[in-house]
C-alpha cells in the first residue's frame, strides 16, 4: 500500500528520511529515479541517508511503476519519492493506488540556469514545469505543497490554476 | 500528557545554530529553548537564572550541552543536581540525538537517554570509508 507519492529534488535526505517517512511508519522507501538508478554513487549516497529500519528501493520510474503495480506491494507501507514533476505525473498516471501526492522542495536546484517563478517557499517553477503541475492538478489526484509533515498543507491547485 | 521541555546550550550560538537546523529539519517548536553563553558580559549564573526563568514549568527538563568539561555542562551539572526537578543534562551532543530525544515528545527515562547517545554516537560516520556500492534493489 502506497501511503504517499512525494515529489522532493533531494530525494531521501533529512527531513524525508527523519519526519515523513518515521511519522508515517513505512516500511519501505521507493525512489523512483532513472538517474540514481543507474548512478552507483548517487544509489550509495542516498542509502546512507536512509533511517536503518526502511528497506530502500531504487528504481528507474518505468521500472517503479512496475513493481508499485504488483499486488504484492499492497502488503507494504511504501513511500513514493521522486525528483520532477514530469516524473511524479508518469507516476501518478501509471501507479493505481497513489492516496496523494506531496510536493515537498522543488526548484532550487539549477535555478541558476533555469529562470523559475517562486510559488512558495521551497517551490519554484518554470512555466514548463508549472505546466506539468498543472497537469498534475488535472487528473484530479489529491495534491499539496508541504515541506515538512508539521507545514500547513497547501492544494497545489490553489497555486497552479 | 506530562510537559517535557528542552534545552539547547553553548558557548556562542552552536545552541543558536542547532535550533535553527531543527526549525528547517523538522518543525518550529516552542517547546525548545536555546542558551547561548559569552555573547556579551554577562555571566554565566546570570544567564543560566534567566534562561531557567523563562522556560518555566515543566515535568522533565533534557538539557544539551555542547562540551563535555566545558562551562556550561558544568554549570547545567550543578543545576540539574540542585534543583528538585526532573532535569536530564546531556555534554557533547550531536544533532541525530536532539533529533532522536526531541521527537519522541514524552518524558523519557535514564535508559532511553543512554540508548538514544549510544545509538547515536554511532552518526558520526568517516564517510570516506563508505564505499560506492552496486545493489540490486528488490522491494519483494
Amino acid at each position: 500500500m502506497i501511503k504517499v507519492l512525494r515529489l522532493d529534488e533531494r530525494l531521501i535526505h533529512g527531513q524525508v528520511a527523519n519526519e515523513w517517512s518515521r511519522k508515517l511508519d513505512v516500511d519501505a522507501i521507493v525512489v523512483a529515479n532513472d538517474n540514481a538508478a543507474t548512478n552507483d554513487l548517487v544509489a550509495t549516497s542516498l542509502r546512507m541517508a536512509a533511517p536503518g529500519d526502511k528497506k530502500v528501493v531504487i528504481k528507474k520510474v518505468d521500472d517503479a511503476i512496475n513493481i508499485l503495480n504488483d499486488p504484492k506491494a499492497e502488503s507494504l507501507s511504501i513511500f513514493v519519492v521522486c525528483d520532477n514533476p514530469a516524473d511524479a505525473l508518469k507516476l501518478v498516471k501509471g501507479v493505481k493506488g497513489i492516496p496523494y501526492l506531496n510536493v515537498g522542495n522543488f526548484g532550487r536546484i539549477g535555478i541558476d540556469k533555469i529562470s523559475r517563478k517562486e510559488y512558495t517557499s521551497n517551490l519554484y517553477a518554470s512555466d514548463e514545469e508549472a505546466k506539468i503541475f498543472k497537469e498534475i492538478v488535472d487528473t484530479g489526484i489529491d495534491c499539496e505543497f508541504r515541506t515538512l509533515i508539521t507545514d500547513k498543507k497547501v492544494p497545489l491547485n490553489s497555486l497552479f490554476k | 500528557m506530562r510537559m517535557v521541555k528542552y534545552l539547547l546550550a553553548s558557548h556562542g550560538k552552536f545552541a543558536e545554530g542547532t535550533k535553527s537546523f531543527f526549525d528547517i529539519m523538522v518543525s518550529q517548536r516552542e517547546d525548545v529553548y536555546v542558551m547561548n553563553a559569552f555573547l556579551d558580559n554577562k555571566g554565566l549564573d546570570e544567564l543560566v537564572d534567566e534562561t531557567m526563568k523563562k522556560i518555566g514549568d515543566f515535568d522533565q527538563l533534557i538539557v544539551f550541552c555542547d562540551l563535555y568539561g566545558g562551562s556550561v555542562a558544568q554549570k547545567m551539572y550543578i543545576v540539574a543536581n540542585t534543583d528538585k526537578r526532573d532535569i536530564k543534562v546531556i555534554a557533547g551532543y550531536n544533532i541525530a540525538l536532539v533529533m532522536d530525544l526531541i521527537l519522541k515528545n514524552d518524558v523519557v527515562t535514564d535508559e532511553d537517554i543512554r540508548n538514544s547517545i549510544n545509538e547515536c554516537k554511532n552518526h558520526i560516520v568517516y564517510l570516506n570509508d563508505i564505499k560506492v556500492a552496486s545493489k540490486e534493489d528488490e522491494l519483494f
